[in-house]
């Protein structure tokens, strides 16, 4: 049995309830608000996204880093006849993804500031709506209420990206949303199923998590319930073949939905497969785990491919996420301390490095309302800053040692070598050809002679818009120089996993 | 024979007999410009013998033969109250939606009002029957009262054409369980539940007879729940029906028809003779994925949202049978393991029952919402009507949202815990294959409950629209919006209730 600490004997307050809650009651606010107080409406959601991300800090101090323990844990019954709780806690493998949560989401809405400019009432509603829903399922230890955030989540990001979204944002809406909700149910016939198991085998009705962590699962209800969720994260992470929705979706939805989209939904696959997969089905993992690392690697360099021959810039970007999730998939699957820290590193460094990008698309897009690659060229020349921030997190995303991406895709390696040779060699091939499609980018872009008139008359970035990038380059050069306390963060965690997988 | 009557258990009926009577004397001596005069007589009719039925319900000492009364024609049992409560809270709703849409359709008549009581004690009887006579009495009361509402617009083609279309069936299928009851009497004896459940005990006549009586009674009430393929009624009469009346008729009858269905669907399968039971199930089990699916895909196809709601309303049958189908796990010990708290796994008539409670809610709020848009010469039925609402009145888009998630079973919305324990007893009862399919109907049924939405909020609004509007609306949808939610979030007390009740006919 996994052991637990209250968040009362460690910080006195439920802060993750806190956290999870403040964006809502953010949002029940602005309800009140008058439509068209615009500005104030602006300011008053940037500051709660702030002070979220500032209390969440507060469990950095407190956080036992030594040892596997949940934590933080806030524990009541809510449908007791089903045995039912409402059960929040953290630790090393969703710390992070918590931390990173709060923290685009500040970068995100700060973002939006004059991005968008009709129905802004709505808009940041649904974005206070969106960050609720992702830390509760971050946070969430019962499976019931994990599934109540999954979904819950899905709603306010469709009316992001149906809104304020593109030329073709209702297609691109719907298909998200269903694409996820397929998944999903699925996922919950599993669930019910692990829960009638447990309590076949035990007697005992209960949802939570860990308790469901049964490595005596018959291996054929295994496999099943393997799939059944598998095809649920799959969708969301998303693994090929299953990514379609992805670049519809990120090319429609507006840039802070599509900094949102890349950097923290995408990470509830892959957490899902951390969190749920390995543990509960660690036979049906290790003998499906072929297929899935042949997935990722399709992934890769498929995602690799396709981003090179795009013309938008901002489907460039959405495509190289597939190849990076494919990454993820990999260090997970081949069940190492290396490959799994390395994955759990790479979906932070995903998130920051793939977040800059839309924002830097989104920054260009602002002014000129075009995304072609083809309609640009040579803008080192006229915006110096935004062409240095570019720099750094296309390297940052590319892999470049002292960077962020280097130490992720280092370990996943790492992980794979020690896991099958050969699998490390094809994913070799997907780093190559990630250099390639985002230098082409690059250079596409920024160098060479600024010809277009519309070009030479571009402003440069302002401070507010190079305060929402400036956080992210400082901590991709932090983890990519300095990775061992982001590491530490997750190492007892991970090694319990693994010990529990008993592989 | 002695006759044994206690008045006490069925009082409600009777003190709502009385106010409808009331309604037909009061009609004479109020001036026509007070007409809601009768509403309100009507709502505090409703709301008394509600009271009433609150009371008996509360009594938990009202167990076993003392609630059976009239020489076991009549149970007042926890399961027909909380069907009872069920119809007279959807009454009142119904009758505050009303008062407003009746005057601007010009179709005030103090039979309607009488007509929304008469159903309503019809339903009663029908819930409360433990006879199959009883049963079929309060079927028809309830029936026709319903036929009359249906074409309760004069003026408009489409109602008078729904309320024939909907006698013709409905008597049709009123004839059919007579049918199967009859055979059912033929081969037991008796026409009373309690004794058809012991008589086929030690049944050892013939197979056929039962098998027949079981599909007759399946196709019977199939035309009365508007499962596939006895549905073709459904879309046309919900069309041309006042939409009240659309809104109570996709709640109320069908609980109505439900109720009595599975109470003669336990009584029947509980003894299991002659593999009965999975012959009755393996029918079910057919009719329910047919009845979703096709309920399903049917409603992406529709631009009017009265025809759209009508099928999503059979794709919600076709959930309901899952209840039938996974009815084992009503018969075993877990599901009711504390008496006390109710507590239990989920189980399939129970779910059946939260179910109910979660599809009132949030169909008659979607109905009321149809109602708010609509006025005189154009109803508020077409999808485009619908375009930018968020924007003219956010108040509509945020609750009709919030409905279409209730239905479509998103949390954190009353529709989702709902199919949580309906899914969750299927599974319990081990029909993943069924389950699968229910799960990817449900995804299915996302794509157009979310048009709405999409209608409402990604389209830009143009052109004027009228509402429609008055306190007694205003006060409903809020209300729905309310309890979708929070059942969503604290289901426990209403399946508890949902618990007590299905454990009173085990």
């Amino acid at each position: 049995m996994i052991e637990e600490i209250s968040c009362f004997d460690q910080i006195g307050l439920p802060i993750l309830s806190i956290i999870a809650y403040i964006p809502l009651i953010g949002a029940i606010i602005l309800l009140f608000f008058r439509k068209t107080q615009e500005n104030l409406i602006r300011w008053f959601t940037n500051i709660i996204a702030i002070i979220d991300f500032l209390i969440s800090l507060l469990i950095i101090p407190g956080f036992i880093k030594d040892h596997h323990c949940i934590q933080f844990v806030e524990k009541i019954p809510w449908i007791e006849s089903l045995g039912i709780q409402y059960y929040f806690g953290i630790d090393g493998i969703s710390v992070l993804l918590i931390l990173l949560t709060t923290f685009l989401g500040v970068l995100a809405i700060l973002s939006s500031w004059t991005a968008i400019t009709v129905r802004v009432k709505e808009y940041y509603i649904f974005m206070l709506l969106l960050q609720t829903g992702m830390l509760g399922v971050f946070m969430s230890l019962d499976f019931f209420l994990f599934y109540v955030f999954w979904e819950v989540m899905l709603v306010p990001m469709y009316f992001l990206i149906g809104v304020w979204g593109g030329p073709r944002k209702l297609y691109a809406a719907i298909k998200f949303f269903l694409y996820t909700l397929f998944g999903s149910v699925l996922m919950l016939i599993g669930i019910l199923a692990l829960y009638f198991h447990h309590f076949n085998a035990t007697g005992e009705y209960t949802f939570e998590i860990f308790k469901l962590y049964d490595p005596a699962i018959p291996i054929g209800l295994q496999n099943w319930l393997f799939w059944a969720f598998f095809i649920a994260f799959a969708i969301k992470v998303p693994m090929f073949p299953f990514h379609t929705w992805l670049p519809d979706a990120h090319v429609e939805a507006p840039t802070a939905g599509s900094v949102i989209l890349a950097g923290v939904l995408l990470k509830m696959g892959t957490y899902g497969f951390v969190r749920f997969s390995l543990p509960m089905f660690p036979r049906a993992c290790y003998d499906f785990s072929w297929i899935v690392i042949v997935l990722s690697i399709i992934g890769i360099i498929y995602g690799a491919l396709v981003a090179m021959m795009q013309k938008d810039m901002k489907k460039l970007v959405a495509y190289s996420s597939v190849s990076h999730l494919g990454f993820v998939m990999l260090g997970i699957f081949v069940f190492n301390m290396e490959g799994i820290s390395g994955g759990m590193l790479q979906m932070i460094n995903h998130g920051l490095s793939t977040g800059a990008l839309f924002l830097i698309v989104g920054l260009i897009y602002e002014r000129r309302h075009t995304r072609m690659i083809a309609d640009f060229g040579g803008l080192s020349n006229v915006m110096p800053v935004y062409a240095t921030l570019f720099m750094i997190v296309t390297l940052s995303s590319i892999g470049l040692p002292m960077l962020n991406g280097f130490i992720g895709e280092f370990l996943i390696l790492v992980g794979a070598f020690k896991f099958y040779k050969i699998y490390a060699v094809f994913a070799a091939i997907g780093i190559v050809l990630g250099a390639a499609y985002m230098l082409w980018l690059y250079q596409r872009t920024m160098f060479g002679k600024c010809e277009n008139p519309d070009n030479q008359v571009l402003k440069d970035l302002n401070f507010r818009e190079v305060m929402t990038l400036m956080p992210i380059v400082v901590l991709c050069f932090w983890i990519g120089i300095y990775p061992t306390p982001f590491l530490n963060f997750m190492k007892a965690s991970i090694a319990h996993l693994i010990n529990t997988m008993g592989i | 024979m002695n006759f044994d009557v206690n008045l006490s258990l069925i009082f409600p009926e009777i003190a709502l007999t009385i106010f409808a009577t009331i309604i037909i004397i009061a009609d004479f001596f109020i001036p026509k410009r007070n007409r809601n005069i009768l509403a309100a007589i009507s709502i505090i009719g409703l709301l008394y013998t509600f009271h009433r039925v609150g009371i008996l319900f509360g009594n938990d000492l009202n167990i076993g033969n003392r609630v059976i009364t009239f020489n076991g024609m009549f149970a007042a049992d926890f399961y027909s109250l909380f069907f009872k409560m069920l119809f007279l809270f959807a009454a009142v709703l119904t009758i505050l939606i009303s008062y407003k849409y009746i005057r601007v359709e010009d179709a005030f008549r103090s039979e309607y009002y009488q007509l929304i009581l008469f159903s309503t004690i019809g339903m009663m009887i029908m819930v409360s029957g433990a006879d199959l006579v009883s049963i079929y009495i309060g079927l028809e009361l309830m029936a026709i009262s319903f036929y009359i509402l249906t074409g309760f617009l004069k003026k408009s083609l489409k109602s008078n054409e729904a309320s024939m279309k909907y006698l013709l069936l409905g008597s049709f299928g009123s004839c059919l369980i007579l049918f199967g009851m009859s055979l059912l009497f033929g081969a037991t004896k008796t026409t009373n539940l309690i004794r058809i459940t012991s008589e086929l005990k030690s049944y050892e006549g013939p197979e056929f007879i039962l098998t027949l009586a079981i599909i007759m009674l399946t196709a019977g009430f199939g035309f009365k729940i508007a499962a596939v393929p006895f549905h073709t009624w459904c879309p046309d009469v919900y069309e041309g029906a006042p939409t009240p009346i659309t809104a109570f008729m996709s709640i109320a009858p069908k609980a109505a028809a439900f109720a009595a269905f599975l109470r003669i669907f336990i009584a029947v399968v509980k003894p299991n003779t002659m593999n009965l039971q999975a012959d009755w199930i393996t029918l079910l089990y057919w009719v329910s994925i047919i009845t979703m699916t096709l309920g399903n895909v049917v409603a992406i196809a529709q631009k009017n949202i009265k025809r759209m709601l009508a099928y999503s309303s059979i794709a919600h049958a076709g959930y309901m049978l899952i209840g039938f189908v996974a009815i084992s796990t009503t018969f075993e010990k877990s599901s009711f393991i504390s008496i006390k708290f109710f507590a239990g796994l989920p189980d399939a008539a129970t779910s059946i029952l939260f179910y109910f409670l979660v599809y009132l809610f949030a169909n008659l709020g979607a109905f009321a919402v149809v109602i708010a848009l609509g006025r005189e010469g154009k109803t508020g039925c077409y999808l485009d009507d619908y375009t930018g609402l968020a924007y003219k009145r956010p108040f509509y888009g945020l609750v009709m949202t919030v409905f279409m998630l209730s239905l479509a079973g998103i949390p954190p919305t009353g529709g989702f815990v709902g199919k949580f324990y309906l899914f969750g007893a299927g599974i319990n009862a081990r029909y993943y294959l069924l389950i699968v399919i229910a799960v990817l109907n449900s995804a299915i049924s996302l794509y157009y409950y979310m048009r709405v939405s999409m209608y409402m909020y990604m389209k830009e609004p143009m052109g004027e629209t009228k509402f429609n509007e008055s306190f007694g609306l205003v006060f409903v949808i809020s209300l729905m919006a309310l309890i979708t939610i929070l059942i969503g979030i604290f289901p426990e007390t209403f399946v508890t209730l949902a618990k007590k009740s299905i454990l009173s006919i085990l």
